[in-house]
């Protein structure tokens, strides 16, 4: 329990710091959004990691972003992501040609990076307002409540600039499961008689 | 000379006896009771490895030469006066390349090496016809996949996968859409992984776009990492291994950033480093060779040699093609290998009806290998990269009385106290014993099935044996056989070692085994009977002589192997407190009651060996037995780490350790000042031999300036981008040109920054 709360103090701590750090008035936003905020433990919730507040059809568009999105690793588990945005697509990649894009999985942290190749003037006259970032995929590991927390370590429109943002925290909650009688029990035990099979078996030979 | 009163005093204490000259035993006057139990083997459930005396000896194959940085035999393969290129190897050390034929027409040619390492002799031409097969690829298992050119260009192009059965499919092809004019074009370079997954792309034309994908097989087109169909335009030559790590580089003629991913995520990449034709190795540390400036390069052991294309396998074993007086030939850079014997001890007791009939003390021979870095090779794999099919141990044994002596003289004073088991007899040839048929013999498992063990565990076994005859004044004594025994050589069975590399002759330890054969007795003296001599030599096995279908030996054609390193050692047979049998080392470094403890056994001479044993040379040579040519490794020194030096202190900082400056290449750097040093070859932490050169490239500052092209090449591009995103989230000192906001750190901004600079659209590169 003590590292959950030490972890919570953390991102907490974190993004108030990079809020702070913003040196303009922070009309964009970044959002973590689970698309279920409670799952039994096994079970999944996709996060979406959103921006809100660019200029739409005008200065600022986002050109790059690397962000960390971070959880708690006793709590969830980091399945998959995919870039981009499922309804408006991939707002870095405005004509679908392609763009720079790393995802770093570690303990308790996700690194998302994107950066567009798409001219200024076409990220700035076609780009949405608001889209989703990225799209990423965690499995409930154990019972508990893990904070979603967000670290920009560079967030920049499309001439590289950079974008003052601030950065919202989301939270999943993990339930237990309904008990029912696991089978791993049952396979640990038949397989624990297998190799005793198969050490008496060798024994004879 | 020693009593038998002595022995017997020691088989009292019941401890072993410590024969003070060991070396000379007198197998005739005193030791004429000899309980026959052979083996050399390990108890498993006995055994740790504590093993410290490590004997370490390299080989080199003939007709080698030694690399530049002495890590590498380097071995030519073809010679002839026509063209040979693209070759590709596989983790067997089977070659395939494509070489013109008298029609100037590109054919495949294949090389299996049966008793040796590749050469003219072992290989076959696999394809034919007025068409070009070009850059075949091989997986372990012999399937082969070319790029197949039947017109010269555009829809002629296929890739064609031909499986060991010989039966052919198309892999990729070339196609158009005459309605719309949409082409679909095959890409000219792929590559397979050892467990036959192939990797190619194809182009595919839409107007003036176009998109191009990589195909891999039992996966399909590779993903962008964020859910879409990954465009690969731009990029080439792919290449894949067995845990599915990929490798590929820009689509240019010259140089271009080269990077290895996976195939989940395949741009999630990492830079490797500006090169050519890539190509990625099995393991844990995915070895990448690809070319640059002329030069064979590997990600593991620096620059090999002189070449425009190359292939590894996982043990690091390179097949480059190289020109040689006008023409393009196959060479093989094979690493050098040190063996490693270890020998350790354990006790095996032997029951007859659950009664402790014997106890023997078992002798264990560890052989592991390494390279000149100290990286593990698998056993197998050395064996196979010295031109041997595998590894094993020869072993003579020797004793007194003869067997069929004391049956037939059953009252006879030396054979007292000796009851064979009914109807068993050491000689008689019901010992099926050599390299045992895929699955095994049929004494292993179920009869006519394979045996599940055998399958498991990749093993061989041979044995010889045969009678001298002579030996001494009484040769009827005398009986000398040799055996080869196994090796394992799977990870699974050893335990807590590890790398694959265990050997022994685990059947030894059989007591099925032993009871089928009668080496042991069911009233087994009380009393010191005998000495029993034994050699030890570890032999590499020239071809594969197992007998599929054969429970008794053909013995009548000798399995050719060549003795690489041999050994002494002796047992007397002694008894315990509780009349059973106990079979002990006789020499001095052997004794000790503990499993699994560490045994000194130096190696001997060939000639001590051959007296010992009691061989002749002609009798070697009935055997189809050699003698190889151990070489000592020299001494290594360490290449230190002089980048950022400048020469004349690199130079100093390299011969104070015995190396020498090679030559010294210049170029542009923006972040390295005029006048250091920005890389060397080999790199710091190489371990190379005394007098070796050491290449420096140093600096010559920042080209005419372009903002953002870091590599002075004249453009802004990918390449730049690359270099920037390296050093994401790096600070930085002042005046960085990477750090092209100018705020200390080279962050994402300065990535987007680069990309309003580029010389092309999306920082195209040409």
């Amino acid at each position: 329990m003590t590292k959950h709360i030490n972890f919570i103090t953390r991102v907490a701590t974190l993004a108030v710091l990079i809020v702070a750090s913003g040196s303009a008035s922070a009309a964009i936003i970044l959002t973590p959004t689970p698309n279920t905020q409670t799952i039994v433990a096994g079970g999944l919730t996709t996060i979406d990691v959103r921006i809100d507040g660019l200029g739409a059809g005008i200065a600022p568009s986002l050109g790059v972003y690397d962000i960390d999105v971070m959880f708690d690793p006793f709590v969830l588990s980091f399945v998959s992501a995919t870039f981009g945005d499922g309804v408006l697509g991939n707002q870095l990649d405005l004509f679908g040609l392609g763009n720079v894009s790393f995802l770093t999985p570690s303990t308790g942290m996700v690194n998302l990076f994107e950066l567009s190749l798409d001219t200024p003037a076409d990220l700035n006259a076609l780009q949405a307002d608001a889209f989703v970032l990225a799209s990423l995929s965690f499995s409930g590991l154990a019972v508990g409540t893990s904070s979603i927390g967000l670290s920009a370590n560079a967030l920049g429109d499309a001439e590289g600039a950079p974008l003052a943002a601030s950065l919202s925290t989301g939270s999943v909650v993990v339930t237990p499961s309904t008990a029912v009688p696991e089978p791993a029990t049952y396979a640990l035990l038949l397989a624990g008689f297998a190799l005793i099979g198969t050490f008496w078996k060798r024994g004879l030979s | 000379m020693l009593s038998s009163k002595q022995l017997r005093v020691g088989a009292k204490r019941d401890a072993p006896y410590h024969s003070p000259n060991y070396a000379t035993p007198d197998p005739f006057g005193t030791y004429l009771h000899a309980v026959m139990i052979l083996a050399i083997g390990l108890l498993h459930e006995l055994i740790r490895s504590t093993a410290r005396h490590c004997i370490v000896f390299s080989l080199i194959a003939a007709s080698s030469l030694v690399s530049a940085n002495s890590l590498f035999q380097i071995h030519q393969v073809t010679s002839d006066a026509v063209d040979h290129e693209w070759p590709s190897l596989n983790n067997l050390g089977h070659l395939v390349w494509s070489q013109r034929d008298v029609s100037g027409f590109w054919q495949v040619m294949r090389c299996v090496p049966v008793t040796d390492i590749c050469d003219a002799s072992s290989t076959q031409q696999v394809t034919s016809g007025a068409v070009n097969h070009e850059r075949p690829v091989i997986s372990d298992d012999g399937t082969i996949v070319w790029f197949q050119d039947a017109t010269g260009g555009g829809l002629g192009y296929q890739v064609i996968r031909r499986e060991p059965s010989g039966s052919e499919s198309i892999v990729e092809l070339s196609t158009r859409n005459s309605a719309t004019g949409d082409q679909r074009v095959a890409g000219k370079r792929l590559g397979i992984s050892s467990d036959g997954r192939t990797i190619s792309h194809y182009t595919f034309f839409q107007g003036s776009n176009s998109r191009r994908r990589f195909n891999v097989s039992g996966i399909g087109e590779l993903q962008d990492g964020s859910g879409g169909r990954g465009d690969f335009s731009g990029y080439d030559y792919p290449d894949i291994n067995k845990e599915l790590a990929i490798v590929y580089s820009e689509d240019f003629t010259g140089l271009g950033n080269i990077y290895r991913a996976t195939t989940v995520a395949p741009f999630s990449r990492t830079f490797i480093d500006v090169g050519q034709f890539p190509r990625i190795a099995d393991g844990a540390d995915q070895e990448v060779v690809y070319i640059k400036s002329s030069r064979v390069i590997s990600t593991i052991r620096g620059d090999v040699d002189a070449g425009s294309w190359a292939d590894v396998n996982r043990s690091g074993a390179i097949a480059f093609e190289k020109e040689v007086s006008a023409e393009k030939q196959v060479f093989l850079a094979i690493p050098i290998v040190d063996l490693n014997v270890e020998f350790s001890k354990g006790f095996y007791p032997i029951r007859v009806n659950g009664q402790l009939v014997a106890i023997r003390e078992t002798l264990r021979g560890l052989v592991t290998a390494k390279d000149r870095l100290g990286r593990h090779v698998a056993v197998l794999d050395a064996a196979r990269s010295l031109g041997y099919h595998h590894f094993n141990w020869l072993q003579t044994i020797w004793r007194s009385p003869l067997l069929s002596f004391c049956q037939a003289n059953p009252g006879d004073a030396d054979c007292d106290g000796f009851k064979y088991r009914s109807g068993a007899s050491l000689f008689v040839p019901r010992m099926p014993f050599r390299d045992s048929p895929p699955g095994g013999w049929e004494y292993m498992g179920t009869p006519g099935l394979p045996d599940p063990v055998a399958d498991y565990y990749e093993f061989y076994w041979d044995e010889f044996f045969q009678e001298a005859g002579v030996r001494g004044s009484r040769p009827e004594y005398a009986e000398r056989f040799t055996n080869y025994t196994s090796f394992l050589t799977t990870a699974a069975h050893s335990g807590a070692l590890s790398n694959n590399e265990i050997t022994d002759s685990r059947l030894h330890d059989d007591s099925a085994i032993a009871a089928a054969h009668g080496f042991f007795f069911s009233d087994t003296p009380a009393d010191p009977r005998g000495t029993i001599h034994f050699t030890l030599a570890l032999v590499g096995v020239k071809g594969d002589c197992r007998q599929p279908g054969r429970t008794i030996p053909d013995l009548s054609t000798p399995c050719p192997a060549e003795v690489i390193n041999s050994f002494l050692y002796h047992w007397e047979s002694t008894g315990d407190a509780n009349g059973n049998t106990r079979i002990s080392f006789l020499n001095p470094d052997l004794t000790g009651d503990l499993p699994g403890e560490a045994l000194e056994l130096r190696p001997i001479s060939p000639n001590q060996w051959l007296a010992e044993s009691g061989l002749t040379q002609e009798a070697l040579a009935g055997l189809g037995i050699s003698f190889a040519t151990p070489v000592s490794g020299p001494a290594l020194v360490l290449v230190a780490d002089v980048i950022g030096q400048t020469t004349a202190a690199a130079r100093v900082t390299l011969e104070s350790a015995g190396l020498v400056v090679g030559a010294v290449n210049s170029q542009h750097s923006a972040t390295i000042p005029a006048g250091l040093v920005i890389s060397q070859t080999p790199a710091a932490n190489f371990s190379v031999t005394p007098g070796s050169a050491v290449q420096l490239t140093v600096s010559s500052g920042p080209s005419a300036a372009i903002r953002g092209d870091f590599n002075g090449d004249g453009v802004v591009d990918q390449r730049d981008l690359g270099i920037v995103l390296a050093a994401r989230n790096t600070i930085v000192a002042a005046g960085d040109p990477r750090d092209l906001d100018g705020d200390g750190k080279v962050t994402a901004l300065d990535a987007r920054v680069l990309t309003t600079l580029c010389t092309h659209a999306r920082c195209a590169t040409n």
